[in-house]
């Protein structure tokens, strides 16, 4: 399992530049969003949330139909499904992948990009924590979408438009607890329930996605 | 009750009408559209469903026939 | 595929199961449909103009609350045939029923279009009553928003995928895995109103429904409603199983 994180991680890094790409689309969605709004301070502090959480997005939803592509093309992917290895534990793996090369590094750079767009510190705190607890939801749902579309040829935007509905409860939470913060009322039962969506994520989009990649495969 | 519809106060709906009427048009312009593509995909289908058909049958007393 | 089950003494019982074969199938909407669609017809008819031409009693809405007449129904169609989608796909997937999942993808296109009015017809209520449009903050709104999208999706996944018996499971799976983020949505976009306190805008309070005037032609059209669901889904499955004979026969001449 751990030899399939590590390869799953490898490939993921090189893949398509990997995580310095991810991480420079992230930079330039939110610079984008940047150009696209008047640079009035009060304006730019109250979107700053948002642009990191687009970008984050964004950024995640790239690099998705990647996620079991290549396995799919050279049948790796049957070798794992046939393998001893329960397939919901290479979904596991996969998703935590692509999470360590695309919402990790936003998480990380997220209080840099808050800066720039002048977000009050204790919003740009709140922010950080609730990437940190919500992105990997990202990764995991998006798994599920990429599963489902694996045999569509250029399912990219098939993919875009059935898995963007599904991150709509982890933005919408980290804007209002990004908000909330700004506003000094308390975040945190945004960001317990971010954690939950996380948590539950983390339960049933593996055996989601493992039923999806066995109807594919088969 | 009917003789209301001719009288343009009616039609007003105290001012309103500008918002009541577009919301049961587009309503039914919604419903009545999807019935018509139903419909017609059903026709559709149906006729290649008897050409389907018409031609197993073809082949079916070819083959019928080749075997006497 | 067992049709009938067995009782206990190795009669065979008739089930509903029976049903999940077409041929009984396509027997059975064959009889029903002929006197169903002039009912429902006839209580759409009936329901629209008494929504239209009744009396209301006196409410600070005035006319407006005709739009109720549309929108309410709507929303509940869009909400209920997504439950049943999401019923039927579970059948689908456990019991292996094909019938069950062409259920499904029938469905779907009637769904999006009672969303998608309940949501046009919404943000006409909304716009006199409100001054605007569309609302980002209302928890409802954004709920039935998700919905449609999920409907949409849905839809496009069926359409992309060549292999039947994979376009019905994956469809399904993607029913079963959406439905938990359809849930999600309605009490996550809610958690606005703990930032600012919001009146509840609630479309239409309790009150209202008492009224005869009121209630009686909306449980008319919530009828109307339901059966136009109807005739549109069973003539909608007959296609599909037509277009599945089809292709087989297609394949078998090679």
């Amino acid at each position: 399992m751990r030899a399939l994180f590590l390869r799953d991680l490898r490939l993921a890094l090189r893949l398509g530049g990997g995580a310095g790409l991810s991480l420079s689309f992230f930079f330039i969605v939110a610079a984008v969003i940047g150009f696209s709004v008047e640079p009035d301070p009060k304006l730019l502090a109250q979107v700053g949330p948002g642009a990191v959480l687009i970008a984050t997005a964004l950024a995640a939803l790239i690099s998705l139909d990647r996620l079991f592509q290549a396995d799919f093309e050279d049948g790796s992917l049957e070798q794992i499904a046939l393998g001893p290895a329960p397939l919901e534990a290479a979904v596991l793996s996969k998703a935590a992948a692509h999470w360590a090369t695309t919402g990790l590094p936003a998480t990380l750079c997220a209080p840099l990009l808050a800066q720039m767009f002048q977000v009050p510190d204790a919003a740009t705190l709140t922010l950080t924590l609730a990437l940190a607890v919500g992105a990997p939801a990202l990764s995991l749902t998006g798994a599920v979408g990429a599963a489902l579309t694996l045999g569509v040829r250029r399912g990219g935007l098939l993919l875009s438009v059935i898995v963007a509905p599904m991150f709509s409860p982890t933005l919408i939470l980290g804007a209002v607890a990004a908000r909330a913060a700004a506003l000094q009322l308390d975040p945190s039962s945004a960001l317990l329930l971010l954690a939950a969506i996380t948590i539950g994520a983390l339960a049933i989009a593996p055996f989601a996605a493992a039923a999806a990649l066995r109807i594919n495969v088969n | 009750m009917v003789a209301k519809l001719f009288t343009a106060s009616y039609w007003a709906m105290d001012g309103w009408g500008a918002y009541i009427w577009p919301a049961y048009g587009i309503t039914l312009a919604l419903l009545i559209g999807l019935t018509v593509r139903i419909l017609l995909r059903n026709q559709a289908v149906r006729r290649e469903l008897t050409q389907a058909e018409a031609r197993r049958a073809q082949i079916k007393t070819k083959q019928g026939e080749t075997k006497k | 595929m067992a049709q009938n089950s067995t009782a206990d003494d190795g009669s065979a019982r008739p089930s509903i199961w029976r049903f999940a074969n077409p041929h009984e199938f396509m027997r059975l909407t064959g009889r029903l449909l002929p006197w169903i669609t002039p009912l429902a017809i006839v209580t759409l008819v009936v329901g629209l103009l008494w929504a239209l031409l009744a009396e209301l009693p006196p409410h600070p809405q005035g006319e407006r609350v005709r739009i109720m007449f549309i929108h309410v129904p709507a929303a509940m169609m869009g909400i209920n045939i997504y439950a049943m989608m999401i019923v039927a796909s579970l059948i689908g997937l456990i019991r292996r029923h094909p019938v069950s999942h062409l259920a499904a993808k029938a469905a779907a296109p009637i769904g999006a279009v009672y969303m998608l009015a309940a949501l046009v017809s919404g943000a006409f209520w909304g716009a006199p009553t409100w001054g605007a449009w569309w609302d980002f903050g209302d928890a409802r709104l954004m709920a039935a928003l998700i919905l449609f999208f999920f409907y949409l999706g849905y839809i496009a996944l069926w359409n992309a995928i060549e292999d039947p018996t994979s376009a019905s499971e994956l469809a399904a799976v993607l029913c079963l895995f959406g439905s938990i983020f359809a849930f999600l949505a309605r009490y996550v976009s809610a958690f606005w109103n703990t930032l600012h306190q919001k009146t509840s805008l609630s479309a239409i309070d309790g009150k209202e429904l008492v009224d005869d005037a009121i209630f009686v032609p909306l449980m008319v059209l919530f009828v109307a409603n339901y059966l136009v669901f109807f005739v549109l889904l069973m003539i909608s499955m007959r296609t599909e199983i037509r277009a599945r004979r089809v292709q087989a026969l297609r394949v078998a001449e090679g």
